[in-house]
């Protein structure tokens, strides 16, 4: 069975300029009001207005059945609120809706409300590859024949009580801190004009993976995301983006490879392939994509 | 060809009925709970809400592991143990090539609110504390700890988190995508769930009363527990005893609101409906229904409502909260165990306490574990963000 990205959105510090890719400092935030309800608006985290927003705009005239978010730290403004009410108020008198809103799956359980959808619905929280395994997911539950399309979401937000926590810890990097933003795919059982087929998705040690990029066709490209493995240098294999560990990156990099396939058939009728690179010290993850 | 099915060969567990399963066997057996003041984990709240506290500290706990670290979650020290016992059921002590199925809502966040305290006071604070904060650091930490080569997951879906990893590495077992898997959860009583619960307003100051209509509210729990999944084939070809299979599983979304249950918990229909037709089974063909059960009005109410939406005839059913109190993202793999220990004895697990059926629902639950043939068990677990999943086991 092939499975294709129907159609994604992404709030993300990376953009796409005549194939060049771009990296800002900071996210650029949306006018949320355009896609989520002003008034429910007030009370939501970053992270859920960022997550409500890609989601709603990735699965507009489809139908999904089921909802698969990835956050590898959560809703950290809500669950930092708690704590400091707690700490302040020593326990005493304290309003829960920080706390309702702290939990992981508050995105996705936001996300199955607003859309009435009583489908599957997950929550990935596993650092760097939250998002990889909520794609994994969302593939195997479409080969099991248990829905044809599922919205896959990746958020995290970066309050600036929890930046300032991080920076001080001691084998922190500054590239932390800026992962924050969300990236929403549909992922369906069904060929679309433009939709770009995801072949395949493999966890491997670093150790192989020259060797298992080696073998692959000279014209692949490769967006590389990953936090310390570089590409040999060939003339077909683009290093397009080059960061050190950030949380969803890998995300952001299946949303550049979305806009970078539009881009490159623009101009051929050959098929495009292309391989998203991401992982942690030890081991990198690979998605292979096709349009 | 007859279908492969996933099979249960190992379990573990550390909970408030004690470390390991025969501990937590007799507890059920002999209708002991585990529910006492909270006399480890410092907090104000220790003098008015009673817990299904583990009485041991966390220096104790270390003590039992290879960790020194001071900032080891109490969650992952707790599932060192409940590890350890299923991998040795199992007979895979030795054994790496195993895929983790890890749940956690609190993660590292025990170690955390200490910090964030010393940081809001002024004091000096050590920032490398954080490091295991998140819930993936727990994964790889056990992971790492065990040098397990294979995959490493981490899912947080509130309540019904261990519940998703079992049904989850079920279907990987299937899928051949796994080949032996450690699906389980862990959380630990700490000031952020208890205040955050006594917040809501959902605590029972006493001994609380799950499906019974004198409810007031739910106990808190802690504990780790993990079962060993793999295949059939597998297990038959390596000579592995094999305790129970897992047969069913349905995951759905009540989509109603992010604490609370819809009256009549569509999601907990659905999810029961999906984890029969997984199974293969009728309403009929269930011996046995560990509840959710968390004893809040709000949640019995609506499960109870959905029970007997399905099931035509209710088959006994009841909430083993009332032994452990409510663990958390820990509650699925918990209830699990109880569920094979179910069926490898024949015995029904009660909701300790029992004495009044809720009113609107026409069935009743029970006070004490009793004989009864049981053939299947289906277990379920709902939770915040209208999360609803349920698990089918059957016999061996």
């Amino acid at each position: 069975m092939d499975i294709y990205i129907a159609q994604y959105n992404a709030i993300s510090r990376y953009s796409l300029h005549n194939g060049e890719i771009i990296e800002e400092n900071i996210t650029a935030e949306p006018e949320y009001e355009t896609v989520l309800d002003p008034r429910s608006m007030r009370r939501l985290s970053k992270i859920l207005k960022m997550g409500l927003y890609t989601s709603l705009l990735a699965i507009r005239n489809i139908k999904i059945n089921g909802i698969i978010c990835a956050t590898s730290l959560g809703c950290t403004y809500d669950t930092y609120a708690f704590l400091n009410n707690l700490v302040e108020r020593k326990e005493n008198l304290l309003t829960p809706t920080p706390f309702i809103q702290s939990t992981h799956n508050t995105l996705a359980g936001t996300l199955g409300i607003i859309t009435d959808n009583h489908g599957y619905n997950m929550t990935w929280s596993n650092r760097i590859f939250s998002f990889f395994d909520a794609l994994e997911d969302a593939i195997s539950r479409i080969m099991l024949k248990k829905g044809n399309t599922f919205l896959v979401t990746a958020a995290d937000e970066m309050p600036e009580n929890i930046a300032s926590i991080i920076q001080l810890m001691p084998f922190s990097t500054t590239a932390n801190l800026k992962g924050e933003g969300s990236s929403s795919f549909v992922l369906s059982n069904t060929y679309s004009p433009g939709s770009l087929q995801i072949l395949s998705t493999e966890i491997m040690p670093i150790s192989i993976l020259d060797n298992h990029l080696s073998q692959l066709s000279s014209s692949t490209h490769i967006i590389n995301t990953h936090p310390t493995y570089k590409c040999s240098p060939s003339p077909n294999h683009h290093d397009l983006i080059h960061t050190t560990r950030s949380m969803i990156d890998d995300a952001f990099g299946l949303c550049i490879a979305c806009q970078y396939a539009d881009f490159l058939k623009q101009d051929t009728d050959i098929a495009i392939e292309i391989i998203c690179l991401s992982g942690d010290n030890e081991n990198a993850s690979v998605i292979q994509l096709k349009k | 060809m007859a279908k492969n099915r996933v099979v249960i060969t190992g379990m573990g567990i550390y909970s408030p009925l004690g470390k390991g399963l025969v501990a937590n066997h007799t507890s059920l057996y002999e209708n002991r709970h585990g529910i006492s003041n909270i006399s480890i984990l410092q907090t104000r709240l220790s003098d008015i809400l009673p817990a299904g506290e583990i009485k041991c500290s966390n220096d104790e706990l270390r003590a039992g592991t290879r960790f020194t670290s001071n900032y080891i979650p109490r969650s992952v020290l707790l599932s060192t143990f409940a590890i350890e016992e299923a991998l040795d059921q199992a007979g895979l002590l030795t054994h790496k090539n195993i895929d983790l199925y890890y749940a956690t809502t609190v993660g590292g966040i025990d170690i955390s609110e200490n910090l964030v305290e010393s940081r809001l006071q002024g004091n000096e604070v050590d920032y490398a504390g954080f490091q295991y904060h998140d819930c993936g650091a727990s994964s790889s930490l056990l992971g790492d700890y065990y040098g397990f080569t294979g995959r490493r997951y981490a899912i947080s879906t509130a309540c019904s988190s261990s519940a998703n990893c079992i049904g989850k590495a079920a279907q990987d077992i299937l899928t051949g995508k796994s080949m032996y898997a450690l699906a389980g959860g862990a959380d630990a009583l700490c000031r952020f769930t208890l205040n955050g619960f006594n917040s809501l307003m959902i605590l029972d100051k006493d001994l609380s009363n799950p499906m019974d209509n004198r409810r007031r509210g739910l106990n808190l729990g802690e504990a780790a527990a993990f079962l060993i999944l793999e295949s059939e084939t597998n297990a038959i070809e390596r000579g592995a005893t094999i305790l129970g299979y897992v047969s069913g599983y349905g995951n759905t979304n009540d989509s109603h609101h992010q604490t609370a249950s819809s009256e009549i918990g569509i999601g907990a229909q659905l999810a029961m409906c999906a984890a029969l037709k997984d199974a293969g089974l009728q309403p009929k063909d269930i011996s046995y229904i560990n509840a959710h059960g968390t004893g809040t009005i709000n949640n019995d109410l609506s499960e109870g409502n959905a029970v007997q939406e399905v099931f035509e005839k209710v088959p006994p059913i009841a909430s083993t909260k009332s032994y452990t109190g409510h663990t958390l993202a820990a509650s699925g793999s918990v209830e699990a165990i109880f569920s094979v220990l179910s069926l490898q004895y024949n015995e029904v697990y009660p909701s300790l306490r029992f004495g009044e059926a809720i009113e609107g629902h026409r069935f009743a639950s029970f006070s004490e574990c009793y004989s009864t043939e049981v053939q299947h068990v289906l277990s379920n677990a709902l939770g915040f963000g209208g999360n609803c999943s349920s698990l089918i086991f059957s016999k061996a």
